[in-house]
């Protein structure tokens, strides 16, 4: 079954403090392509083929309201970024901390495939854009 | 073997689930496979339920690991193989392309640990090389003679090579340039002979010939095997490398070098479309779970939080104004 797109919505994620690093953020575009590559054959398929335009009057309000409100949960999720750091922090001080984030990275990384097969479970399709790249 | 008797201490036990664990522990410890631990559990179903103390409850413990075994549970309490190679017999289960697609990975993973400036080394024309095996398992087509032509063309600037990628499986990374050339041949000679099990195997030995690099040779395998079982893929399926993910999700032991085809990143651009059916608060959910998934990947990989960005929504061009 195939649904045609009607609303899309484009941002970036950037590292908010430190130096970007390439080798992390890549690993996180190929999260995305491993989750699309190897949803369930069955998912109802979203085909965002047509051309999209920016919302207008009313459109614009509503859709405003929805940034506002996403932004605003994930500025919530701070306090919880910030006891990550910290746990992150206490166990790279540990004598087999190295192992242990290690695994906290391969569990956060099967949370990334699976939160973006959920999203596609719900209709809502989520892919990479290919131009973030800079030579 | 798990002896009966052993499960039905197990189950009898104030502990079974502990017990149970202990038991299947001790098996994986002996480096025995997931698979055949379950299949052994498994049987003794019948004899547990024909236990004269028998009581649904009791079998629980023994149901809940053997999906713990089969994975059907949380990834993290899911029982993970041991660290050994596949074994030609496991690689041969595989569908045809999805061995490709393997022995394409497992020479990525040699690759990987060539360091760029290794000296009169073209380790581009082995990537491209690589990248050829990998898109014949997408096309499901391989035409050896280009590639073949290239790699000879390498082998040929030392003819010791030759001699070497014909002999046994060398345990050394000392000699990248080797390693790598041994990698990709085996990685060509599996495209070409319709994913011949044998060479398969051969390339996941080479890839393979350190400890570390065996327990993610064997987590690729067993990730694509559950694909392959749960989607039921048959010899003509196409296996994009995208299905495997990053090489190291975990990050990269450490001296190893950094990939030479990595690009330059700054950021993650995303874009999330979504159907009539979608309301905005299921995309508002879908949309943050999503960043709080990456931001937990992020910090543990480097310690910052991440931040969304130019933030821009679109309508579909059809949609009609107002709606």
């Amino acid at each position: 079954m195939v649904e045609p797109a009607t609303m899309k919505l484009e941002f970036r994620l950037t590292p908010s403090a430190g130096e970007p690093n390439s080798e992390v953020l890549d690993d996180l575009v190929k999260l995305i392509r491993q989750a699309v590559a190897t949803a369930p054959p069955d998912m109802t398929e979203i085909k965002a083929e047509g051309e999209f335009r920016p919302p207008e009057g009313e459109e614009e309000k509503s859709l405003r309201g929805l940034e506002s409100w996403i932004k605003h949960r994930i500025e919530q999720a701070a306090g919880a970024s910030q006891k990550l750091i910290e746990q992150r922090e206490t166990t790279s001080s540990q004598p087999v901390g190295i192992a242990k984030l290690a695994t906290e990275a391969t569990r956060a990384a099967e949370t990334v495939v699976a939160a973006v097969q959920r999203g596609r479970l719900r209709g809502v399709l989520v892919t990479t854009s290919g131009d973030s790249t800079a030579s | 073997m798990i002896a009966i008797d052993a499960v039905h201490d197990a189950l009898r036990s104030p502990q079974p689930w502990s017990a149970l664990d202990e038991l299947v522990r001790t098996e994986l410890a002996a480096g025995r496979l997931t698979d055949h631990i379950h299949d052994e559990l498994a049987a003794t179903l019948d004899e547990v339920r024909a236990a004269p103390d028998h009581d649904e409850d009791r079998e629980e413990p023994l149901l809940d690991t053997l999906d713990r075994l089969n994975g059907f549970c949380r990834a993290d309490i899911a029982y993970q193989n041991p660290p050994v190679l596949p074994t030609e017999d496991e690689i041969a289960k595989l569908p045809r392309w999805a061995r490709v697609a393997f022995a394409a990975r497992c020479a990525r993973r040699s690759l990987s640990s060539v360091p760029k400036e290794f000296g009169g080394f073209d380790l581009g024309l082995l990537v491209s090389t690589t990248r050829a095996v990998e898109a014949a398992a997408v096309s499901l087509s391989f035409t050896l003679g280009e590639f073949a032509r290239r790699i000879v063309e390498v082998i040929a600037v030392d003819s010791a090579d030759l001699k070497y990628i014909e002999g046994p499986t060398s345990n050394s990374f000392a000699d990248y340039r080797k390693f790598a050339l041994k990698a990709v041949v085996a990685a060509v000679r599996a495209a070409d002979s319709y994913a011949n099990a044998t060479e398969v195997f051969t390339a996941s030995s080479i890839a393979g010939s350190d400890g570390v690099a065996r327990s993610l040779i064997r987590r690729d395998f067993d990730h694509l095997a559950r694909l392959a079982s749960a989607y039921g893929w048959t010899d003509n399926t196409p296996v994009p490398p995208e299905v495997f993910g990053p090489l190291w999700p975990e990050g990269k032991p450490a001296g190893w070098p950094d990939d030479p085809e990595l690009p330059k990143r700054t950021d993650v651009a995303l874009e999330v479309v979504s159907s009539e059916r979608v309301s905005e608060t299921m995309i508002e959910d879908e949309v943050v779970n999503l960043f709080l998934a990456m931001n937990r990947f992020h910090i543990a990989r480097t310690g910052h939080p991440l931040t969304v960005e130019d933030f821009h929504p679109f309508l579909a061009a059809l949609v009609p104004a107002g709606v």
